[in-house]
């Protein structure tokens, strides 16, 4: 088989293949009472999940995902059955003949769940939150809800599986080879080495391969282990985009206990994230929803009570943050709205109660590092924040109806978030990450990991690093290709863990080659593996110690202007403030930001369905700014931290612009529009 | 049926359905991976060619409707210099569009400066905006369109030229 090294999955082909086709459930959830189908032509072949050779289920930590629905669906769009073919028309054709009864029962919502779609709660007491509830001199409370977000899908997820002599070759745009080489090992029932995955190229992923591309692959793999062709199997855009994961819903229940001077001295949050069918990554996504719902504040006292909660659609993912964004996005916009409620400005309320240097995270955790002063000031600065806002306060009072056109119905808001790096460390394998790096006898360097870049700046970034601690030349450092057959387990990729814990793994193995590089033969070798810390590790039950190793910060203030007639909100300006330690790739860096913020503001805006990339006529005015610390040091990730700031500080603007109270995602014309008919 | 078209200045017969779509006649019949094929809606314009000089999805593009035309993909497309010029400018822009959307942008910029040799920020947005992907990194590509308008306004015939 010829890979192109850049082609898409869709792109290759091979003689004699075969395409594969996922029949799917039509109903939310209930029992599949039968399924009848016509004569099927000698060309196409029928799966069914009995058939499989090996466990039918991906598993993931300690989650496990069934592949196929067997009896029970558990949520519309779960795989039945396969089918694979050499012409898709005719496959299409034969799969609308297919006749698949059920019996239908109530979808589990999220909403109003029952006590059996718990998948896990947990609850933190730090301090005596009661006590200063009874003596608070002003309680506020909150409701924050969150939509899911879809990923925008440029390229279609899919798979090619080739068996060749003993091996089977898998090739697919995966964030993790070896899970997926793992999974289809476990599917077929083979020994993992058997199984070889090269990751094919793909758009920005922005986490949404991480494991659904191992089903994908599971699936094509069966089809191809069946008849013994080699099968692709690609998902169509409509099917990708209703049965891909997406950022989870997420319901925040606020009660903040005030002194008198405006500053918290308790909270009390409740909150529930909705994780799909099966809580694939729920811990991860529990645990960093209630560390950023506590928010970047400092407090003395906290109830903190999470909830995992299952309902009947596809299993929810890590999507960008992991719960940070969700957890975010309550705990800034229930802070510009104590802001409000105790008539400070927000930047004068968040600059007060931001964390300090030796203070604690709001929510019992040890800050890997602090907010650098002059974050939120130099976003004020940049934005013109407090004149903006003063005047538009002046507007908003004067208004009486939001359908007045006397004056143009303008806001702004700020908010301050963080994101950490470090954070997964649990693994199916010994070594959680490994890297190997190695100097040839001619000088040439070799940096072996699976984590994969398909934006290129992770690859950038670790042969720059390396080009400046061993002195060589970038063109004679060579990344392998993310191949199993080559490179070791590098574990999940996202850009920041690439960044941040493969590109640790990469200087350190790099600075050992430096010290041995005199005294020892060519070639050295050097393998890295991430060593989790010894010092203040982290205590999810009681929330003390250090939940990351690294933090990276940011301040955005988000400028809106709200239609009087259409209700439909425009972005006037955003202006970001980033400190992430040392920044490698200022260019590569500001493109991760700016392509985080337009996806931010389409996870605040658009309403849930519509599957489209926003025009480049909707992409408002940016401007970034990184607070350099130098040339040396640590590095932290950036990717996530415009989904951390940005929706709060969108909804703190619209409210500002309409007199309205927002506490919810998405703002769509149709919201504003009934928010704004209540009296 | 038998369609016979001009494909990047050949003449191509294909034995295909008349309501096959184009996209899939060059992707998995032709061989032509370049285009790209993406939402099957005409919104992305992952899948754009140039069908007799107008650039359009070609996923919505039935294979009767080429009966006769003349298409240019964007393997075609790269052996102008006007490809050469946009390729150029995304260097200098630094601009790195993920690959799905790369024929797109390409032709779309070709096309946009075609009816606007010196267009403003706003016309660029809006002469782009038919491709659509998540990739896009609005600043760099606002420079590369800017390269490409600036260095064609230099040179004494303008455009590069020299369509296969």
């Amino acid at each position: 088989m010829a890979l192109q090294e850049d082609s898409f999955v869709g792109d290759l082909a091979v003689e004699g293949m075969l395409h594969g086709f996922v029949m799917r459930a039509a109903v939310d959830r209930g029992e599949i009472l039968s399924i009848s189908y016509p004569k099927v032509p000698r060309e196409i072949t029928l799966l069914f999940p009995e058939e499989i050779p090996g466990e039918p289920a991906l598993s993931l930590f300690s989650q496990r995902l069934p592949l196929f629905a067997g009896r029970a669906v558990t949520f519309r769009g779960e795989p039945i059955m396969l089918l694979c073919g050499p012409d898709e028309r005719r496959l299409a054709e034969l799969a609308a003949q297919i006749e698949i009864r059920y019996r239908a029962e109530s979808p589990f919502s999220f909403a109003r769940p029952l006590e059996i779609q718990i998948a896990e709660q947990r609850e933190v007491l730090i301090g005596a939150p009661d006590r200063a509830f009874d003596d608070a001199f002003q309680i506020v409370e909150g409701e924050y809800t969150t939509c899911p977000q879809e990923y925008l899908v440029s390229d279609p997820p899919g798979a090619l599986v080739v068996f060749e002599d003993e091996r089977v070759v898998v090739s697919c745009p995966t964030q993790w080879p070896y899970h997926v080489r793992n999974v289809v090992a476990t599917v077929l029932g083979l020994p993992r080495k058997q199984v070889e995955v090269r990751v094919t190229r793909m758009s920005p992923p922005r986490d949404s391969r991480i494991w659904f591309t191992s089903v994908v692959a599971a699936q094509c793999a069966l089809l191809a282990w069946k008849t013994r062709r080699p099968v692709r199997l690609l998902l169509g855009c409509e099917e990708a985009s209703s049965v891909q994961p997406r950022r989870a819903p997420s319901r925040i229940l606020f009660r903040s206990a005030l002194d008198r001077d405006g500053n918290p001295t308790a909270h009390d949050i409740d909150l529930a994230i909705d994780c799909g069918a099966v809580p694939l990554l729920g811990e991860e996504l529990l645990e960093r929803a209630l560390l950023a719902a506590a928010g970047p504040y400092q407090s003395t006292a906290y109830r903190l009570r999470g909830r995992l909660v299952t309902t009947s659609v596809p299993p929810m993912d890590a999507f960008q943050g992991l719960g940070l964004a969700q957890g975010f996005f309550a705990a800034e916009t229930h802070a510009s709205r104590i802001a409000e409620l105790t008539q400070t400005d927000p930047f004068t309320w968040k600059e007060r109660n931001l964390v300090k240097r030796n203070g604690l995270l709001a929510g019992g955790a040890i800050p890997a590092n602090y907010p650098p002063t002059g974050l939120l000031a130099r976003t004020v600065e940049l934005s013109d924040f407090t004149r903006k806002y003063a005047a538009y306060e002046m507007l908003k009072k004067r208004r009486e109806t939001i359908r007045d056109q006397g004056s143009p119905l303008r806001g702004i808001g700020l908010a301050v978030a963080y994101q950490g790096a470090g954070f997964i460390t649990r693994s199916d394998e010994p070594d959680p990450a490994t890297v190997v790096v190695r100097l040839e006898a001619n000088g040439s360097l070799y940096i072996m990991t699976s984590g994969v870049s398909p934006s290129g700046e992770a690859r950038s970034a670790w042969s720059e690093n390396a080009a400046r601690i061993l002195g060589i030349e970038l063109k004679r450092i060579f990344v392998s290709e993310p191949d199993t057959s080559v490179v070791p387990n590098s574990g999940p990729s996202t850009l920041s863990r690439n960044i941040t814990i493969i590109g640790d793994l990469v200087e350190r193995a790099c600075e050992t080659i430096v010290r041995k590089r005199f005294r020892a033969a060519l070639p050295i070798e050097v393998k890295k593996s991430l060593k989790l810390p010894r010092a203040n590790r982290w205590n999810p039950e009681e929330h003390t110690g250090l939940p990351f190793d690294r933090l990276s910060w940011a301040a955005a203030a988000v400028e809106t202007e709200v239609d009087p007639v259409t209700l439909e909100t425009s972005v006037r300006g955003i202006w970001t403030t980033v400190s992430c330690g040392r920044v490698m790739i200022e260019s590569a860096a500001r493109r991760v930001v700016e392509n985080g913020i337009v996806h931010a503001l389409w996870w605040c805006s658009s309403s849930h369905g519509s599957q489209r990339s926003p025009a480049l006529l909707e992409f408002p005015p940016i401007a970034i700014e990184f607070l350099s610390a130098g040339q040396k040091g640590w590095v932290g990730g950036i990717e996530e931290l415009a989904a951390c700031v940005v929706p709060s500080a969108y909804v703190s603007a619209v409210a500002q612009a309409t007199s309205r109270y927002f506490d919810t995602l998405p703002i769509t014309p149709e919201l504003i529009h009934r928010y704004a008919e209540e009296p | 049926m038998n369609v016979t078209f001009t494909l990047n200045g050949k003449s191509v017969t294909v034995n295909t359905e008349p309501d096959q779509r184009l996209v899939h006649i060059l992707r998995e019949e032709l061989k032509l991976v370049g285009t790209k094929s993406g939402c099957y809606r005409g919104d992305c314009g992952s899948c754009s060619v140039l069908l007799g000089g107008e650039m359009v999805p070609s996923c919505l593009v039935p294979a009767f409707a080429v009966r006769g035309a003349e298409v240019v993909t964007i393997e075609g497309f790269t052996r102008t210099r006007d490809y050469a010029d946009i390729v150029h400018a995304f260097e200098e822009a630094e601009y790195t569009p993920c690959g799905h959307c790369f024929a797109g942008r390409v032709l779309a910029i070709h096309s946009l400066l075609l009816r606007l040799p010196s267009p403003s920020e706003r016309e660029i947005l809006a002469g782009l905006s038919g491709v659509r992907c998540q990739c896009a990194d609005v600043s760099s590509l606002l420079r590369a369109v800017n390269v490409v308008a600036y260095s064609r306004a230099r040179k004494p015939h303008g455009r590069g030229g020299g369509h296969p």
